[in-house]
């Protein structure tokens, strides 16, 4: 039996998964967030052996693998740009399965008490990047916030 | 601070990951597919070489690595080589839990096609029984053409059959 001749109809088959899950922060993590929303800051723990922040809260010291202390210090949420990409690939934000809008610098943030996170940066203008900027958080108003880390919605540049 | 976490409620976050797919079924699969949907015939390929017959069809024999295009046509009816049953639900079952998978080995094939098993209670399965393809009325070009394999009525297996026409 012959095969096509180019105008077979060749066929597809389209769907989308659609996974929801749930996600548990735990005592450390969930202190974190709430912190974040009633108040508006960030908190970290220490160690009781190396002393260093643990940012976010962890349970235990990942360098020392002792139980962290239960006592939580505000950090500041002023800091300094380690590295940044400028992302144009959208990707799906994961708590709604919705794409997130293209084009925003990420950048690795370190903060002033001395830990490092990653957030999104409020400057576009690739010109006006650079390692070594200082930025300062900006957090969603009172009411509006959700306990999450998009209560920060981003770093914006701090002029010298 | 420092009172202890025990009076911590723990949040937990509802998230959700959609991922849009599109499998293609390729020249070989579009055919297969096809002849399902436009003749409820069920197609396989045939190496020429070591004579098997593949169901689904594939365009290269996994034994001989040979290039595959005699197409050949098997039965609707075979015999069941496997089956389970599913009681636990997951989004990508093509229905809703409890029901059975098989698969069945065509008159005429030499591979088993995997598919769902219907008109049937899992105490009644058996490996060997013969079963029959009941097509879909309305035939998309999916795998789905076939609703799911149910067992030959008494008396009304006609060994290997033309495949509903």
């Amino acid at each position: 039996m012959g095969e096509g001749n180019g105008s077979e109809e060749l066929l597809a088959v389209s769907y989308t998964l659609d996974l929801p899950f749930r996600y548990a922060a735990g005592p450390f993590l969930s202190r974190f967030y709430r912190e974040l929303k009633e108040k508006g800051r960030l908190v970290a723990n220490t160690c009781p052996q190396c002393g260093r922040l643990l940012f976010p809260p962890m349970i235990v010291c990942g360098r020392c693998h002792v139980r962290a202390t239960e006592e939580f210090v505000e950090l500041s949420a002023t800091g300094t740009v380690l590295d940044y990409t400028v992302v144009l690939q959208p990707i799906q934000d994961p708590t709604t399965g919705k794409m997130r809008e293209e084009r925003y610098p990420h950048a690795t943030i370190l903060l002033d008490d001395g830990v490092s996170f990653t957030h999104r940066l409020k400057e576009t203008d690739l010109a006006k990047l650079r390692a070594g900027m200082r930025v300062e958080g900006v957090f969603r108003d009172q009411g509006e916030r959700q306990g999450h880390m998009t209560d920060i919605l981003y770093f914006r540049t701090v002029e010298d | 601070m420092g009172e202890g976490m025990n009076g911590t409620e723990p949040l937990v976050f509802p998230t959700r990951l959609l991922i849009p797919y599109t499998n293609y079924a390729g020249r070989v699969g579009s055919r297969f597919l096809r002849e399902i949907r436009d003749h409820k015939r069920i197609m396989g390929m045939r190496c020429p070489q070591c004579e098997r017959v593949y169901v689904p069809p594939r365009s290269t024999c996994y034994a001989c690595f040979g290039q595959l295009d005699q197409w050949v046509e098997v039965g609707s009816t075979g015999t069941l080589v496997s089956f389970t049953e599913v009681h636990y639900g997951e989004r990508f079952h093509p229905v809703a839990p409890p029901f059975m998978y098989g698969i069945v080995k065509l008159d005429g094939a030499d591979t088993g096609l995997l598919h769902l098993l219907g008109e049937m209670d899992a105490g009644e399965v058996e490996i060997g029984m013969r079963l029959e393809a009941v097509f879909a009325q309305e035939r998309k070009g999916s795998i789905l053409d076939i609703e799911y394999f149910r067992p030959v009525a008494a008396g009304g297996d006609r060994g290997r059959s033309g495949g509903g026409r």
